[in-house]
């Protein structure tokens, strides 16, 4: 009844490591069919409309008569009028408010209240700093654009501080307005940020403090050793979202100063919508989308490798 | 940890400061809303008279009721289908890990980097020529596809952390993969699903730029898109202006308040899987 | 009558083959054990019976029919996971009684099927709990109780037992010996515990890289190892092995080890082994017992006490050591020098391929 088969004694058995796709050829048709939907969607509206975009980039088109073929003629355009070249560099001025504000001050913030965020009080407090996330885009620049205006608040306080000679008209002023649309950015995303940090700080080990403690760490040193490092992600993410709300920036623009003065608050996405629509470029307008979603992507990348799962 | 009392005040200082930055723009809007109509009320003031008729002007003057009801289409037009096929395509991609079929994730994770704006314009032509300029189909339609990238993904990342055995233990069990689907997982993904459907919710009703493109009526649009072209009408008539823009984000402000513990929790997450 | 037969089935992950040609006969009623280290394909093989991965080649036939391209739903088989893969978001009831809703059972007849698993598990109270207020002990059971109201032709385990703490897989174990004369089913069972093999097995099929080593029933495995491997891997502690040369001898070539003492010519060679060649012997620790006589001589390395037996870890003259579990409680210390004696009829001889040879 002993069945004995042949095998090499010392036949080491190397471990098989199974392929993540395990089970049978139905499975993967199975798969590809709940993808199916999903990705019809996507590729009929966002896939389709890209490649689009990147064929009326090489056009000179206005929309409705006949598009004659422009090759890189609209790139080279983008990348050396000063217009648009003081477009783009709009939006890269606007990351520096709607990034370097709420990332600084939400971690300086955070690092203050980790400790005070428990109970009836932190979930007010949560509730409170999210609004500005909650409400539309337009709502957050109407209302500031109130607060803006020269009978508005930060006028009033101003004059109230003793600083009337600062009052002005903050959207209409050539120096002031992209800052300005900065606050607004700022605000809007300053919330969102502290929170996220402040829940980040509260999933670093609190052993790593106490053992820094002991080694004579002071409060600087602790931040910077600590609690710098173990935010990574979280700072990874907060530079993730505020610089694509940034570059992309649409709706704050439109609402509050609708570009204005002259182009000083002009953003790469106002610009496109205006030369699609407005102007009749269709082919200029691609080409600046193009190079905007470019821009994005050169962006983000650098910020996504730097804080990346190093597990 | 022992908090010395004065750091403890200084922190609970920070945060009301911190509040009352948040909240000053809607507290001076609610002032400037409270002003008689057509004055240039001066900042910051509980107005003598408070106008509060002038809510119920803006209401009417804004057809808010019909605003209310066109954004509340909108959402139910995109969130159900997109939550939907989503949830399909996550547990779908969960499924196919290998490398192989990597790229197909990978096509839907570009998109998530993708602004709106670079896509506008074709999107403009492409609803054009399928007739659907001026609908709320132009706003549905490409939402559903231009929330698919971050939708799957996150759908994604959940079917990950659920073990393959379930699935097997279903099909075991006599489970056809659909039913498996409907009966097994979804249950299981209730939280993820929650999240989800919070998250495009709030997208979709604070969406402006594509009912702004590719919508002109204002009451075909978002409530969001609609703020647009009240303000053009009566962007000179600050309190009206302000208690227009009040009521227009009073509803996801009211559902927020209700609901504040899963939006917070959906928005963190939101962001960091984005 | 449900046997199981399994002819030349093959596996392949991509280019890397997984499982290498496999013969098999399973009786109907049969507890057949699949034993062997990590990766040696036993969980695979029991995947491949149930149908949740591909077969590249070879037959697998359950009853009298192929099943290869069997859903593994129609194939009559239920299977139990190592990590039971319950259904969180339901109750016990529900979790024992999906399968049978699916197919569309009668509520009655359903219920009734639900509560006889329940009896026979010890689990009625259990019914109304969701899998995460249960205990590992308790999941297993409705586990089991899954597979039970299926009414399977053949049981699928794969490594039930190995997220349960010592004590209860003790318990376990006889729960399923019991369960298996109960319901008098076939049942197939993975682990790479030996001694689940052993005490459960009707047959033991032996894999080590895709191959089988070895099958028969655990007496058969125990006495009469095919080869090393086998020899190595059944029993516990694991059984010494030591090497030997074939040397010219008087009447015909001798082996020379020195478990005969140092230098010593002890017993004839097999027949068919030239001079000069190796042989391994394999000795079992139960085997040596204290002799004065006898013919391993060595120091104490290690003494562990069972309080039924005593381990010793002994040094032989050139370094090497042996295992001996010596009944009783010795008074040995190490450092000590003590002889031990073995029969001769406990010594196994295996050839330079690792094969068994009979001498």
């Amino acid at each position: 009844m002993t069945e004995i088969t042949t095998a090499p004694p010392d036949a080491q058995p190397k471990p098989v490591r199974l392929p993540p796709s395990r089970g049978s050829r139905k499975t993967r048709l199975a798969a590809w069919l709940f993808v199916a939907p999903a990705f019809i969607a996507y590729a009929a509206f966002v896939l389709a409309p890209l490649c689009m975009s990147i064929y009326y980039s090489l056009l000179r088109w206005d929309g409705i008569g006949e598009a004659q073929f422009y090759g890189l003629s609209n790139y080279v355009t983008v990348l050396t009028d000063s217009d648009l070249l003081q477009i783009i560099g709009n939006a890269f001025q606007l990351v520096l408010y709607f990034t370097l504000i709420p990332v600084l001050l939400g971690l300086a913030v955070a690092a203050a209240i980790r400790s005070h965020m428990a109970g009836r009080f932190g979930t007010i407090t949560r509730t409170v700093l999210f609004l500005p996330q909650v409400i539309p885009l337009v709502a957050a620049g109407i209302a500031w654009s109130w607060m803006f205006a020269s009978t508005g608040l930060v006028n009033q306080t101003l004059k109230a501080i003793g600083l009337s000679s600062w009052a002005r008209g903050w959207l209409g002023d050539f120096v002031w307005a992209l800052p300005a649309v900065g606050i607004i950015g700022a605000w809007v995303l300053l919330g969102l940020c502290t929170m996220l940090l402040v829940t980040g700080i509260t999933k670093i080990d609190p052993s790593l403090y106490e053992a820094a403690r002991l080694d004579g760490a002071r409060p600087w040193h602790e931040f910077r050793y600590i609690t710098l490092p173990g935010l990574r992600q979280e700072i990874g993410v907060c530079i993730t979202v505020t610089v694509i709300a940034a570059l992309a920036s649409f709706d704050i623009v439109y609402i509050s100063t609708q570009g204005g003065p002259g182009i000083t608050t002009t953003v790469p996405g106002l610009e496109i919508y205006r030369l699609a629509f407005a102007h009749r470029q269709v082919g200029l307008a691609s080409a600046l989308a193009i190079v905007l979603m470019v821009l994005v992507l050169i962006s983000i990348a650098p910020v996504q490798w730097f804080t990346r799962d190093k597990k | 940890m022992k908090t010395a009392s004065p750091n403890s005040l200084i922190a609970r200082g920070l945060i009301i400061v911190l509040m009352i930055v948040t909240l000053l723009p809607f507290l001076s809007m609610l002032s400037a809303a409270l002003a008689p109509q057509g004055t240039y009320p001066n900042g910051l003031q509980w107005p003598a008279d408070p106008q509060w008729s002038n809510f119920v002007r803006a209401f009417e003057v804004a057809r808010m009721d019909q605003l209310l009801l066109s954004s509340s289409l909108i959402v139910l037009g995109v969130v159900p289908l997109s939550v939907l096929i989503a949830t399909m395509a996550g547990y779908g991609l969960a499924k196919l890990t290998s490398n192989k079929y990597k790229w197909l994730y990978l096509v839907f994770v570009f998109g998530l980097t993708l602004p709106f704006e670079a896509v506008i314009t074709p999107l403009y032509y492409e609803v054009r020529a399928l007739g659907l300029l001026n609908t709320r189909f132009a706003i549905i339609l490409p939402l559903i596809g231009l929330y698919m990238p971050f939708s799957v993904y996150w759908m994604r990342a959940h079917f990950l952390n659920v073990p393959h055995d379930l699935t097997e233990a279903a099909q075991l069990d006599g489970a056809t993969r659909w039913k498996e689907f409907w009966l097994v997982q979804v249950p299981l993904a209730r939280p993820a699903i929650m999240s989800l459907t919070i998250l495009l919710f709030l997208w979709t009703w604070n969406q402006f730029l594509l009912p702004v493109v590719l919508v002109q009526d204002p009451m075909q649009r978002t409530m969001a898109g609609a703020l647009g072209a009240f303000q053009g009408q009566w962007g000179t008539d600050i309190p009206l202006l302000c208690a227009g823009s009040l009521l227009i984000l009073a509803p996801t402000v009211a559902l927020f308040l209700v609901f504040q513990r899963q939006f917070v929790a959906a928005l963190m997450q939101g962001a960091v899987k984005g | 009558m449900s046997g199981l037969t399994l002819r030349s089935v093959r596996k392949n992950y991509g280019d890397v083959p997984v499982i290498k040609g496999v013969d098999l006969d399973i009786a109907h009623g049969e507890f057949v054990v699949f034993v062997g280290p990590s990766g040696c394909g036993k969980s695979t093989l029991l995947r491949m019976i149930a149908g949740l991965e591909d077969i590249t080649g070879g037959e697998v036939s359950i009853g009298d029919r192929v099943v290869n391209d069997v859903e593994p739903r129609d194939r009559g088989v239920a299977m139990v996971f190592q990590s039971y893969a319950l259904y969180p978001h339901m109750s016990v009831y529900d979790n024992v009684g999906f399968g049978l809703k699916l197919a569309g059972t009668p509520k009655a007849i359903r219920d009734a099927k639900i509560r006889d698993a329940a009896k026979v598990l010890q689990m009625e109270h259990l019914l109304d709990r969701r899998p995460a207020q249960l205990s590992g002990g308790q999941r297993q059971r409705v586990a089991i109780g899954r597979a039970i109201v299926r009414e399977p032709d053949v049981f699928l385990f794969d490594e039930p037992l190995s997220n349960l703490d010592a004590a209860l897989r003790g318990d376990m174990r006889m729960e399923l010996a019991r369960l298996h004369n109960d319901l008098g089913a076939t049942m197939i069972y993975v682990t790479h515990d030996q001694i689940e093999a052993m005490t459960l097995a009707d047959k033991i099929v032996v894999l080590d890289g895709g191959v089988v080593q070895q099958v028969g029933s655990p007496l058969e495995l125990y006495n009469n190892p095919a080869n090393l491997f086998v020899a190595g891997f059944i029993g516990s502690p694991k059984m010494n092995i030591l090497q030997a040369a074939v040397v010219a001898g008087a009447d015909g070539p001798v082996l020379q080890t020195e478990m005969a003492g140092a230098g010593l010519f002890w017993r004839p060679a097999p027949a068919d082994l030239p001079a000069g060649g190796k042989v391994s012997v394999g000795l079992r620790p139960h085997a040596l017992s204290r002799d004065p006589n006898g013919t391993i001589t060595g120091e104490v390395r290690l003494v562990e006490r069972l309080g039924n037996e005593t381990l010793v870890r002994l040094a032989l003259p050139s370094g090497q050591e042996i295992t001996a579990a010596l009944a009783g409680q010795e008074q040995i210390e190490p450092k000590q020098h003590i002889t031990l004696g073995f029969g001769q009829d406990d010594l196994l001889l295996f050839g330079e391929d690792g094969q068994r040879l009979t001498a």
